[in-house]
């Protein structure tokens, strides 16, 4: 070997990962401006409220209508698993084998990827609901009741916690679909026949379904739910990272 | 569960698919090729706004709110049972709890014969309760006692509007009240903080009908007739 | 060191056969160039060696481990082709930042004048150039990534003949600094022949030839003579390419040991020798009939 010869480096996986975790940050910006735009429209769509209920007599009529940020939040929703499911498209997948970069390494950097988006996800979909209100005194203000309308702190980062969980299970299932459908076009048939058998309309009364339902929806207790949740969603990317391990790519 | 109207299920779909196109939009084309630099500070700015938000939401003036401006009740109010139709049967509106006079009128009156008229006819009963006095004094007393309406525990009996009562010749015409609309705003809590704090009082606070009475004293010797129906008693 | 070897390396995609029984080993610090048609397997191969794709059967070794999948191969390699991805949102020098970081031996100098040299601009978007530029730029990046393998995929598609022949010269020069093994492939020889030490002949998914390029110039002959005398004189030899010339003449290409053995024996009478060009060789080798597209037309 002559002086000038190149040597061999010995990359780690953690380096690896993290320059693909900013690379990606850096190069799905976008992704973030699709969440504002998705949140954004949540935001007007929920101005006009989101339902009412009146109570009358003879001589008046009371209708109070209920304004909340819910709907902000199932957008967010969406959006994570939109998200989730496209970087698992050939598309992402070439941007990340153009440099240095494994089957393993690209999901870890996927999955360090989406768990930033649950986390800025969850901070911003809480928060636009604050931003709904404050819109809504301005064009409605004399109409408001103050409450729910300034919400403690605490009650805010619970928000916040709840939304950045489902946003983490939710990215997690939005990958394992693309991973899925990565693995073979079938699942783009199968998956949302699946989804709409199980979920929407035949089996709302399963025992399984309600079993599944009430082990995420149904827990009351913030700690509980963190530690199914994030269980759930290791195993979930766990599975994903396996069954992709062997995909062949670009 | 509450059954789900179909149509709903039809326009939620319909969000959706407007959603994914609005995603794949932004993602796919003309956002994305905005410079990596104002997408950043684009989002940047948004997520300092949403940041400031919390701030900015506790600065606001709070007299604005409908039940700043409103008297409100405590909870313990709304289990006061103010049933005015007890009146009628003869008991005495002062003893009643939660009943207040929200218009009285009085009418000098020298004929022996009242007709009791209710306006819009056929459309409106007015409950139209009739005492004779112990004397003959020429005076015709006409009090509007209600009961307070309360929603969100709010009591709304400030805004309630009193029946007219006027005096025609040997016609006593009462008007139902203007009609009142009043619309209210309330933020719910978002779900995912209801999910561990539970819903918030709002649901279960019940709303209270205010209702509303005439109560007419009428000399000794004034008959009374009425095509509507109306309660006699007698003076306690 | 061998950097690269392949064990009787076979790629099936469904029931077709990409790759068939495949051996060969690349040395270090060597430019190959690997020839042949299109569809000949030249870009699974590649993949295969990049670690992209599987091999269905048989070993693959890059730097004497397995390349599928493998984070150490990853870092020691870059693979350049026109499918190349990019975020749309980067800009030239912020992709040019990014692969920096990726890659421990790259040479930002060395791309920065490449750039003005080739008149990139820095601001422009990956998604925007044009179909040379964007060939011109994976180039630069394939370069100044300085890695010890470096393979080309079909480099030049859509670059005109001036930054073709600018970018085989930087290849060398650059080469010349900081040798490493690189890998170009072409369905041409003739443009690149100048900068191989070594060829690797495909074709049909199987491997023709792998040759250092000095001795592919002396590999073959071309006979010509009386087509009697010509069939027989050849009979029996591996024959690369055949056509008729003028009315009963025949024109041969055959390997040059086995063609001096043949003129010993039966003398030069009636027949010419000539030299065989190696980019014609090349295209004789890797033609799927011997009579070239001529024999479509010959008994028609």
């Amino acid at each position: 070997m002559s002086l000038t010869d190149i040597s061999l480096t010995e990359p780690s996986l953690f380096d690896t990962v993290k320059k693909q975790f900013l690379y990606k940050l850096k190069g799905r910006l976008g992704l973030f401006l699709a969440m504002m735009g998705v949140q954004i429209m949540g935001l007007l769509f929920s101005l006009s409220g989101a339902s009412s209920h009146g109570m009358g007599d003879n001589f008046l009529y009371v209708s109070v209508n209920e304004f909340s940020s819910d709907l902000i939040i199932w957008f967010t929703f969406f959006w994570i698993f939109v998200v989730a499911v496209l970087i698992t498209t050939k598309d992402y997948q070439n941007i990340d084998f153009t440099f240095v970069a494994n089957r393993l390494s690209s999901h870890l950097s996927n999955v360090g990827f989406l768990i930033t988006a649950a986390v800025i996800g969850g901070v911003t979909a809480m928060l636009s609901g604050t931003l709904l209100r404050i819109v809504i005194y301005f064009i409605r203000g004399r109409y408001m009741l103050s409450e729910n309308f300034i919400t403690d702190p605490e009650v805010i980062l619970t928000g916040i916690a709840v939304t950045i969980l489902y946003l983490l299970l939710i990215s997690a299932l939005g990958y394992f679909c693309g991973v899925l459908v990565q693995l073979s076009k079938v699942f783009i048939v199968i998956l949302p026949a699946l989804y709409i058998g199980t979920v929407d309309f035949l089996a709302r009364e399963l025992p399984v379904i309600v079993k599944v339902y009430n082990f995420i929806i149904g827990e009351n207790s913030l700690a509980l739910l963190a530690v199914k949740v994030l269980i759930t969603t290791a195993l979930i990317y766990a599975c994903s990272c396996v069954l992709a391990n062997r995909l062949e790519v670009r | 569960m509450a059954t789900i109207d179909p149509l709903l299920v039809i326009l939620f779909m319909a969000n959706l698919l407007i959603l994914v196109l609005v995603i794949l939009f932004v993602v796919k084309s003309g956002c994305f090729s905005l410079q990596n630099k104002i997408q950043f500070w684009l989002i940047a700015g948004y997520i300092l706004l949403l940041l400031a938000s919390p701030v900015v939401i506790q600065m606001l003036p709070k007299e604005n709110f409908a039940d700043e401006r409103i008297k409100k009740v405590s909870e313990k109010d709304l289990y006061v049972q103010a049933d005015l139709y007890t009146i009628a049967q003869g008991a005495s509106p002062e003893q009643i709890k939660g009943v207040f006079v929200l218009e009285q009128w009085e009418f000098p009156y020298n004929g022996s014969m009242l007709n009791v008229v209710v306006r819009p006819l056929y459309e409106y009963d007015a409950v139209i309760v009739v005492e004779r006095k112990d004397s003959a004094d020429g005076k015709i007393e006409a009090v509007n006692y209600a009961s307070k309406p309360i929603v969100e525990l709010i009591d709304l009996s400030e805004i309630m509007k009193p029946h007219k009562v006027a005096l025609d010749g040997n016609v006593l015409k009462v008007t139902a009240p203007e009609f009142l609309q009043i619309e209210l705003g309330v933020f719910r809590n978002e779900f995912v903080i209801s999910q561990i704090l539970g819903d918030t009082e709002l649901e279960s606070a019940p709303w209270r009908h205010g209702s509303q009475l005439i109560y007419l004293r009428v000399p000794a010797d004034v008959e009374v007739q009425s095509e509507a129906s109306v309660h006699f008693v007698e003076k306690q | 060191m061998d950097v690269i070897s392949c064990q009787e390396l076979t790629k099936t995609f469904g029931r077709v056969r990409a790759l068939n029984n495949i051996t060969f080993t690349i040395g270090q610090n060597r430019i190959t160039g690997l020839i042949g048609p299109n569809g000949a397997g030249k870009t699974t191969l590649l993949k295969i060696i990049a670690g992209f794709l599987r091999a269905s059967s048989g070993e693959v070794r890059v730097f004497s481990e397995d390349p599928f999948n493998n984070l150490k191969v990853a870092a020691n390699m870059i693979f350049i082709d026109d499918q190349m991805r990019f975020p749309q949102s980067l800009t030239l020098s912020e992709i040019l930042a990014s692969a920096a970081a990726f890659y421990e031996n790259w040479d930002m100098e060395l791309a920065r004048r490449l750039f003005d040299y080739f008149s990139l601009d820095p601001e422009q978007y990956h998604h925007k150039l044009s179909k040379g530029m964007k060939s011109t730029f994976n180039m630069i990046i394939g370069l100044a990534a300085r890695c010890p393998l470096t393979i080309f995929d079909e480099p030049t598609t859509g670059m005109d003949a001036g930054v073709r022949k600018d970018f085989y010269r930087a290849l060398l020069r650059d080469y010349l600094r900081k040798p490493r093994t690189i890998i170009i492939s072409s369905h041409l020889l003739n443009e690149i022949e100048d900068i191989l030490e070594d060829i690797f002949l495909l074709s049909g998914g199987e491997k023709r030839l792998q040759t250092p390029v000095s001795d592919l110039k002396e590999f073959a002959v071309a006979l010509r003579g009386k087509r009697e005398v010509i069939d027989k004189l050849t009979a029996g030899q591996e024959i690369y390419y055949q056509k008729s010339v003028g009315k009963d003449h025949s024109y041969v290409v055959i390997r040059r040991d086995a063609a001096e053995g043949l003129l010993k024996k039966a003398g030069r009478d009636g027949l010419e020798v000539f030299p065989v060009k190696a980019d014609d060789l090349c295209v004789y080798l890797t033609s799927r009939k011997r009579g070239g597209i001529d024999s479509v037309f010959d008994r028609y």
